[in-house]
């Protein structure tokens, strides 16, 4: 488990990273999203090692992460821009990790090179921006790490292997411990992948959440009643967040049980309804709409 | 706990394994600068060697391993070089991400890399080394007896390029780029050089009493590298010894790497990019370049306008610290548009530049017009240039206080005529009257100005405390010839100005080789121990007894010529026609000397008066012309002289007692004031051998004979 605990850190009397507390539990993909500059790659630094916090303490697996070997060969950090040695090949590469992980897999690396069709004989600084993501993604994977700081990684992939991608770390996460750590500042990207989210602005987290745990109580519904008075006592006794309509067609998020809303929907005898499902955003704009913020502007 | 550790070991061998090979091609760089400043250079300076000498002398190779300069370049160079190579990846954000992630600790991030620049130096300098050796055998150098010397310098400048390496790494951890990173490193190599160059600069140019006596204001000037360079000098001059130039080398040796070390750890990562690591240190950092720029940038105006001009001083200042103000921006804090940030730096900076070169353009701390009181000194030194123009000050050193100090098969004399050589003899002079030096010195410091007459007088107050202080006056020997006089005859000047009075009375290190005029021919002295003994005897109390006066009523008539190493360097010493008893003596052994006037037998004199128009410093002895340049202009009568030749016995006789040969007086040999409107060229007629030669006169002020005074008509 990751422990973030009040956690600052100050960039010429900016604050990157402000006070922000949450845990990532074991089996967990975690996604922390925000815009640019909201402190994403500050934070995945600081949970890394990299960076000293200047407030507050990050414990790994109960440990504390700055200048701990033991604790450090759990992570692989994948930066949003990753570097390689000078002039090293595929077989440099894998060899330096193997050194430095000990868990480093060389076959299922070579295997993996084999199925992206990257030349282990071309240098890797000839290589595009997406070819060298695939290749961090395939080192971080094939290190055997129990947890995967990735920053802004999916967004030079393309679809064909942002689909892959996410089929290893499911793969990893039915097959051994694997906690992968996603920053980006696209939530649709994360939305199929996160089971928990972070929401960070300005420096601080706005919110920290399972996704389920959102889904199952914020519901959206469409439906059309016969009367007019009849929307008005279906949705009467429920905490709305939004109520939209056109005409007769009214679209409410509701805060609360599914049953609860569906019986409050049916009670009035609608000539049509659905439950229909909510986006990541949907959720969120939900969410940091109560909290008195204006979602569009924190994720762009 | 104990797999752990070999975990650890391994990992660490296994980084510096990966490391050297990533690297292999600056190692690859090393080897090929170092052939040329090892086995090359040996080989070239060997085969000329070879050329020159028909036996290599056997110290050749230890000379030039000692003296290698184009080696200490290159290990400065490397230095640098390779503390670049190995640590600027902290200048980039991609690659301190990479390495800070890993599972390896700081330490040992520090570590592998340092060690990993240190060795890939360190192997190919080795493998060169033994190159040079075998390349030097091959040659014909003896290297038997030097087997230890050459194993010391080989570990010696290895110690060299670890200093140099490791202060580089510390200068780099300050940095958070690579212009930075240089600047840096420049900075921390040549400040301390730099500031004693601008605060000597300063001394030299505004304090008229300054003294340059060779004595950095900071040990080793404050750096490293001079520092290195100070060892190889005193390996040079004394043979090998642990002085406390090396003892600092290896204090440095183990603490900058510590603080190196220190620094690294606490560098925070997300400095890299930015100008500084630790912006604590830039304002520090600006203040020095700002305030030292504009310093040199004000000297530098003001030595190139028009008699160092007191505007173009302070224009300078302002101006050079505004210019390195806006360059320091743009470094150290990266940021290229505000020119003007940190105001508060500017004025400071430009307020200390301000306030230093007005302490020295006005004396604001007295330093010209320091004049301790009597009960203050326990001696001083004093140093006449109107006397002691042609005198070396050779420490002459005994032969047992040289084994004392030096290496023992050798007996010399510090280098003839250095600067640091003249202040040591002076710091050990002890003069305990002090009144007379001081009487000069308070007449001086009154009238402050220069005149053509007045020649430079030097001093060494040894203050009660221990303190040496060393100033220079203008002063004239004869218009204070009392004072000068009293200080003539104490032995302590005399001991400069004469150091054969020195030696012990039967010190055998030294011996008179050769004897004739300054301007005749020089004849072996050839006489038996007994013959020779009483002769030193008898000349040396002659010339302890030698005065003032006798400068300035005599002239030599002879010189005798005294070795004191087998190195055959010899100072020639006066022997005054008052010097009976040596002239007696000599007259016996077959040395017989007489004025070479005698030998005149033709003159050509020329008349052309001296403009007394200008005049700069060096000119002496009221006749408003350099002494040199009054001998050269002699040589031949220039265009508008007034010539007057002359055989005449009887107006011979009337001159040849008033000449002064232009050799003796360039030497200071006397003191005699001269008249600089006549010159004489004197045709000499030896009559031993009936050989005709040519020598030039002037004559003595007052004393221009009655039937050259036509020639001013």
């Amino acid at each position: 488990m990751i422990d973030v605990r009040n956690v600052s850190k100050y960039f010429n009397d900016i604050a990157a990273v402000d006070k922000v507390s949450f845990q990532i539990r074991e089996g967990a993909v975690f996604g922390l999203i925000g815009m640019n500059g909201a402190g994403k790659s500050s934070l995945l630094r600081l949970m890394s090692g990299i960076y000293r916090a200047d407030e507050g303490v990050i414990l790994v697996d109960d440990q504390q992460i700055f200048d701990n070997v033991s604790v450090k060969k759990k992570i692989f950090y994948i930066s949003d821009e990753q570097y390689f040695f000078e002039n090293a090949t595929l077989t440099d590469i894998s060899n330096f990790y193997k050194t430095i992980y000990e868990d480093f897999d060389l076959g299922r690396f070579d295997r993996m090179i084999q199925d992206v069709e990257l030349n282990p004989q071309q240098k890797i600084h000839t290589y595009s921006k997406g070819m060298r993501k695939q290749l961090s993604m395939i080192c971080g994977i094939c290190s055997g790490t129990k947890y995967l700081f990735c920053d802004e990684t999916f967004d030079g992939l393309d679809p064909v292997m942002r689909q892959m991608v996410k089929n290893l770390m499911s793969y990893e996460l039915t097959h051994r411990e694997f906690v992968p750590v996603i920053a980006s500042h696209n939530m649709r990207e994360l939305e199929d992948i996160c089971d928990h989210v972070g929401l960070l602005y300005k420096g601080g987290m706005l919110l920290s959440k399972d996704v389920q745990d959102m889904k199952l109580h914020i519901h959206k519904a469409q439906c059309v009643f016969r009367e007019e008075g009849d929307a008005d006592k279906a949705f009467e006794g429920l905490d709305l967040i939004s109520r939209e309509n056109r005409g007769s067609l009214y679209t409410v998020t509701v805060r609360g049980h599914k049953e609860h809303l569906e019986s409050a929907i049916t009670a009035q005898n609608p000539l049509f309804y659905e439950i229909l499902p909510l986006s990541l955003e949907e959720i969120f704009i939900s969410e940091t709409e109560v909290a008195g913020y204006d979602i569009k502007k924190i994720i762009g | 706990m104990i797999s752990k550790k070999l975990s650890a070991k391994k990992l660490f061998g296994r980084l510096m394994k990966a490391e050297c090979f990533r690297k292999v091609w600056a190692a690859g760089v090393m080897a090929i600068l170092l052939i040329f400043a090892l086995p090359m250079r040996v080989a070239l300076e060997l085969g000329r060697y070879a050329k020159d000498y028909s036996e290599m002398p056997d110290s050749v190779m230890l000379n030039f391993i000692v003296q290698n300069e184009v080696l200490m370049v290159l290990i400065f160079v490397s230095g640098v070089f390779m503390a670049i190579v190995e640590f600027s990846y902290l200048f980039r954000r991609d690659k301190v991400d990479f390495y800070f992630s890993l599972p390896i600790g700081r330490s040992m991030q520090f570590f592998y890399r340092f060690l990993t620049g240190f060795l890939l130096f360190a192997i190919p300098y080795l493998i060169m080394y033994g190159i040079s050796i075998l390349v030097a055998i091959a040659h014909g150098a003896l290297i038997e007896g030097y087997v230890r010397e050459l194993a010391v310098m080989a570990v010696m400048y290895l110690l060299f390029y670890w200093v140099i390496y490791s202060v580089s790494v510390m200068a780099i951890q300050f940095a958070g780029s690579f212009l930075s990173g240089i600047v840096l490193i420049v900075i921390i190599h040549f400040a301390g050089p730099f500031l004693c160059f601008i605060l000597n600069s300063c001394q030299s140019t505004y304090f008229r009493t300054f003294v340059d006596t060779g004595k950095p204001l900071l040990f080793g000037q404050g750096s490293i590298i001079t520092i290195c360079h100070k060892v190889l000098a005193e390996f040079s001059d004394m043979g090998f010894f642990f002085s406390r130039s090396i003892g600092i080398l290896i204090v440095t040796a183990v603490l900058i790497p510590v603080a190196a070390y220190m620094l690294f750890w606490k560098r925070p990562a997300e400095k890299s990019g930015y100008g500084l690591a630790f912006p604590i240190v830039g304002p520090f950092i600006g203040f020095l370049m700002v305030a030292g720029v504009g310093m040199t940038a004000g000297l530098f105006l003001a030595e190139l306008s028009f008699n160092n001009s007191d505007f173009w001083l302070y224009c300078g200042v302002v101006i050079g610290c505004v210019v390195m103000h806006v360059i320091t921006q743009m470094i150290l804090n990266m940021n290229f548009r505000a020119f003007f940030g940190h105001k508060l730096l500017l004025l400071s900076g430009t307020a200390a530049a301000l306030l230093v070169i007005s302490i020295f353009r006005f004396d604001l701390l007295g330093f010209d017009s320091f004049l301790p009181k009597a009960d203050q000194l326990s001696s001083v030194g004093v140093s006449f240039d109107e006397l002691e123009y042609y005198r070396s000050h050779v420490k002459e050193y005994t032969k047992e206080a040289y084994e004392a100090r030096f290496k023992p098969d050798r007996v010399y004399s510090i280098v003839y005529g250095e600067e640091s050589d003249k202040y040591r003899v002076l710091k050990d002079m002890n003069i305990s009257n002090v009144g007379p030096v001081l009487e000069i010195v308070s007449r001086s410091i009154k009238d402050k100005t220069w005149k053509p007459y007045k020649g430079n007088m030097t001093v060494c107050y040894r203050l009660k405390n221990g303190t040496c202080v060393y100033r220079s006056y203008y002063t004239s020997v004869l218009k204070e010839k009392e004072s000068v006089s009293d200080i003539f005859d104490t032995e302590g000047y005399k001991g400069l100005l004469y150091p054969i009075l020195t030696r012990g009375e039967d010190d055998s290190s030294v011996w008179i080789s050769r004897i004739g005029n300054y301007y005749g021919e020089q004849k072996k002295l050839d006489l038996t121990d007994v013959q020779y003994t009483s002769l030193l005897r008898t000349y040396k109390r002659e010339l302890k007894d030698l005065h003032l006066e006798t400068l300035c009523t005599e002239e030599p008539l002879l010189n005798l010529e005294f070795t004191v190493s087998q190195d055959d360097y010899f100072n020639a010493y006066p022997v005054y026609p008052s010097f009976k008893h040596t002239l007696t003596l000599l007259k016996g052994y077959g040395y017989e000397f007489k004025p070479v006037s005698e030998q005149i037998y033709k003159v050509q004199v020329a008349y052309n008066p001296v403009q007394e128009a200008e005049f700069s410093e060096g000119e002496v002895q009221g006749s408003g012309i350099e002494r040199e340049t009054l001998v050269e202009s002699v040589s031949t009568a220039s265009e508008g002289s007034h010539i007057y030749w002359t055989t005449s016995k009887k107006e011979l006789e009337q001159l040849k007692p008033w000449l002064i040969s232009c050799d003796n007086y360039s030497m200071n040999l006397t003191l005699k004031e001269v008249d600089p409107d006549y010159s004489v060229t004197g045709y000499l007629l030896d009559p031993e051998t009936g050989e005709e030669s040519i020598m030039q006169f002037v004559i003595q002020k007052g004393k221009i004979p009655k039937f050259l005074k036509k020639l001013k008509k």
